[in-house]
């Protein structure tokens, strides 16, 4: 029986996730939706991290490098310009970075990756900060735009949507095919014709475009942004493990990493702030040495084995 | 002239960083990220030392050795053997790796932050000026040029004039083919993660000596010592050494003569070029 | 008849170590050659240039009239040359249809989904791996991941196939289901260049053959020729046990 229940668990987990993320904005009130934004945001840039990260086994930790790209195109332009072309530079911007990162890094075997999206993430930070400071002289800057928090909370659930939609068809399609391939071994994808280099730059840019919209719908939420916020590296640690905590293999799986671990989080930086990294950390551990394929599958695991156990018994 | 004591303390200093990574990297094959968040722990243990117990950074200095050493080699035969063992050392030991030494480094880092905050933290020793050639140098950076330099040299001699040396450059060549020749690449990437760790410890308690310090300069120092890796050439000693020196010189003239705000941005922006450019190091051999 | 596949003057070396030097050879349309030599003789570094697996670091390899030297790997395939590897690289999470259905997914002349089954089941049955079209790649023998390779190979639809010791560790029945299993592709019409060290294949099979040793071609022509020609034997000798 419990093995049944885990199975319903699976393949139930996504409409319920849809449907707690879809609540209708009116309904909840300012704490809630707040939470809410929280969760459709990770939920965006976990789902589009898993994209790339999943079947390249790249891992990049330049996600923040493209949200805070987004967060400042919103805070530079947002008031100036009408709305939809705020996006769209965001995600342009976010797709010509990632384009020119994805270039530079095609030579680099995984270790490499990961320090250089790091660091790709940091220069960023220290350009930005340094250009404040001297340039705009002041480190931070106030983003007067009026979206109403349900609004913002919308656009992301939209934003939501279409990245699952995309993925979804990815999936089937001859490029995720190749994506596939080229996880499982990148010499035979050369090999059978598939250009590896730019499936990967492309798809690079194509997750990366998810991000750098997020970070841009956010920006009316913070009425300041600075650098260390809108480039803190917490976050891309965040969405890494967020996506993997839930299972990068599973087009679900990074959702309900989010929609897990956001709620954990938040209740942990009002209860105990000061232990949240070492919590982060612990979480780390955690999935790399209890459960490396994230916890849909531990949980599918541990009902096949209370099942076998129930039978052994019967 | 101050500013060449300045430039070789720093390089001295990343140098020493730089040795320890290289040689856990370059050996067994696991890049710790973990590093950078030991070196402050063992800057922190230097200042409880000092100021709460009050003993001698020196006295710390010798202590520290042991210490590093063996968390070095626990580090590596209770964590990372496990995920050696679980991947056959395939790629996925880089990715499990990764996930595992940061997320030591964010518990180590939690912890860190719990009992001090997240302030910087200083003492005062040995920070009177000493005269060379008319020039004021502090007398503390001048214990920091000598301990780099006497570890470079120590370091040095022990992985080319040593039968233990050779056992470890064996490894570093070829895993596979040290085995036939009777050395177990296991126990000398142990070895080798605690040498590196006695080298974390000894560049934590000279970093308290002579820099303010605080728990967000993990990254940072994590950072510049793998940039000095990458520049250095994995696994090289003298490489880490001329690395280092460059990368400190660089520092201070910028620091000096354009614009202290920049330092960290041409750190990463020098690193991100090296990647693209030349990953096998500019002053490496190419494997 | 025509020129299928050229080298001219092709050198290679990694570091200080010239693993190929100066070699030349031209292939012609429905022959198959063999490439003979020693271990560390430089054959399979030949194969990885053809291939596209790296370039060479002088000379020219020309497939038709198509400078192909500068080309990389995926663009090669396109132009219809596919291989297979020294040591068997087949997609083990996948299953033997899916390993064929990656292949014929992206060259021009391939198919995608639905309209790949037909192909794939035509493909199998060409190696006779049709009854395991669903078994894991991981789960087969070893004979079977080489029959595996070659129907991927196939896939890619080539008119040049490059075999790496392809018939390697077969014995008996199996090496003679090979030889014949080559022949039949040679009536389809391929040109088939192969690196191999089974006297007893390369006797059946090979119109002519090139042979390496020490980076440096020493010999070239009719296979019988090649053979019994005394630097042949020499440099075999010691080195290899034929």
């Amino acid at each position: 029986m419990r093995s049944v229940f885990v199975g319903a668990i699976r393949r139930g987990a996504p409409a319920v996730i849809i449907a707690a993320v879809a609540v209708p904005p009116i309904l909840i009130d300012g704490y809630a939706l707040s939470v809410a934004i929280n969760v459709a945001q990770y939920g965006v840039m976990a789902t589009a991290w898993a994209m790339f990260s999943g079947p390249t086994r790249y891992v990049s930790l330049a996600t923040v490098a493209f949200y805070g790209v987004g967060v400042y195109t919103a805070a530079l332009l947002g008031g100036s310009m009408p709305w939809a072309i705020v996006l769209l530079a965001a995600a342009l911007s976010g797709a010509t970075l990632a384009i020119l990162a994805g270039m530079l890094t095609l030579r680099l075997s995984g270790v490499y990756f990961v320090i250089f999206t790091f660091s790709l993430s940091e220069l960023l930070r220290q350009i930005v900060t340094w250009y404040e400071v001297n340039v705009h002289r002041s480190v931070g800057r106030y983003v007067f735009l009026d979206v109403a928090p349900a609004h913002i909370y919308s656009q992301l659930l939209g934003l939501l949507a279409l990245l699952l939609a995309l993925a979804w068809l990815l999936r089937r399609s001859r490029m995720g095919l190749a994506l596939r391939i080229i996880g499982a071994d990148l010499v035979v994808a050369n090999h059978i014709g598939i250009d590896t280099a730019k499936v990967r730059v492309l798809l690079f840019a194509f997750s990366a475009i998810f991000m750098s919209t997020a970070g841009a719908i956010i920006a009316p939420r913070w009425t300041y942004v600075d650098p260390a916020i809108a480039f803190s590296q917490t976050i891309s640690f965040e969405v890494l493990i967020m996506a993997l905590f839930g299972g990068v293999q599973l087009l679900f799986g990074p959702l309900i990493g989010v929609a897990s671990l956001c709620l954990v989080f938040e209740y942990l930086s009002i209860q105990f702030p000061d232990q949240l990294i070492a919590f982060l950390g612990l979480i780390y551990l955690l999935i790399v040495y209890v459960m490396p394929s994230g916890i849909v599958p531990a949980c599918s695991a541990v009902g096949q084995v209370l099942a076998l156990r129930e039978k052994a018994v019967a | 002239m101050e500013l060449m004591f300045a430039g070789l303390a720093l390089g001295g200093l990343y140098a020493l960083l730089a040795m320890g990574l290289t040689l856990q990297y370059g050996v067994a094959r696991i890049l710790n990220l973990a590093y950078g968040i030991f070196v402050i722990a063992a800057a922190f243990g230097a200042y409880v030392a000092k100021v709460q117990l009050g003993i001698s950074p020196i006295v710390a200095l010798l202590f520290s050795l042991p210490l590093g050493f063996g968390l070095g080699w626990a580090l590596y035969s209770l964590l990372l053997l496990p995920l050696v063992r679980r991947t056959r050392a395939g790629p996925q030991l880089d990715i499990d790796s990764l996930l595992a030494t940061f997320g030591l480094m964010f518990v180590i880092e939690g912890a860190l932050l719990w009992i001090f905050g997240g302030n910087f933290y200083s003492y005062s020793y040995l920070s009177h000026p000493v005269y060379i050639a008319g020039t004021p140098v502090e007398a503390n950076r001048l214990v920091v040029i000598l301990v780099a330099l006497a570890l470079t040299l120590l370091l040095h001699v022990g992985m080319n004039r040593t039968r233990l040396g050779l056992a470890v450059r064996a490894v570093e060549v070829d895993p596979a083919t040290a085995v036939l020749a009777g050395i177990d690449a296991r126990t000398i990437s142990a070895l080798v993660f605690g040498v590196g760790g006695a080298v974390v410890a000894v560049s934590g308690v000279i970093i308290s000596m002579f820099l303010p310090f605080s728990v967000s300069m993990a990254t940072e120092f994590l950072m510049k010592a793998l940039l000095v890796v990458v520049m250095g050439g994995l696994g090289s000693i003298s490489g880490c050494l001329l690395a280092g020196m460059t990368l400190g010189f660089g520092e201070t003239i910028v620091a000096r003569f354009i614009d202290p705000g920049l330092t960290l941005a041409v750190n990463f922006g020098l690193f991100i070029v090296v990647l693209s450019v030349r990953p096998a190091g500019i002053f490496g051999r190419t494997v | 008849m025509g020129n299928m596949l050229g080298l001219c003057h092709v050198s290679k070396s990694f570091g200080g170590l010239v693993a190929v030097d100066n070699v030349s050879f031209t292939i012609e349309e429905g022959e198959i050659v063999g490439l003979l030599g020693p271990n560390g003789s430089g054959k399979t570094t030949v194969l990885n240039m053809i291939s596209g697996s790296f370039r060479p670091t002088s000379g020219e390899i020309w497939y038709k009239a198509t400078n192909i030297s500068r080309m990389r790997a995926h663009d090669i395939v396109q132009v219809g040359i596919a291989r297979t590897f020294q040591l068997v690289r087949v997609l083990g999470a996948f299953t033997c249809a899916q390993n064929v259905a990656a292949a014929l997914a992206f060259h021009p002349g391939g198919a995608f989904g639905r309209a790949a089954v037909e192909r794939i089941e035509r493909l199998l049955d060409t190696v006779g791996l049709v009854l395991k079209a669903d078994a894991l790649a991981s789960d087969l023998t070893y004979i079977d991941l080489k029959r595996l390779e070659l129907a991927r190979a196939l896939a890619l639809d080539p008119s040049v196939l490059l075999l790496d010791e392809w018939l390697a560790g077969l014995s008996g029945t199996e090496l003679d289901d090979g030889i014949a299993l080559i022949r039949s592709l040679r009536t389809q019409g391929l040109t088939i260049l192969l690196v191999e060290h089974v006297m007893r294949a390369i006797r059946a099979l090979c119109d002519r053959c090139i042979v390496l040793s020490s980076a440096v071609k020493i010999a070239e022509g009719a296979t019988g020729d090649v053979l019994s020609d005394p630097r042949v034997v020499t440099s075999y000798l010691g080195s290899h046990d034929a």
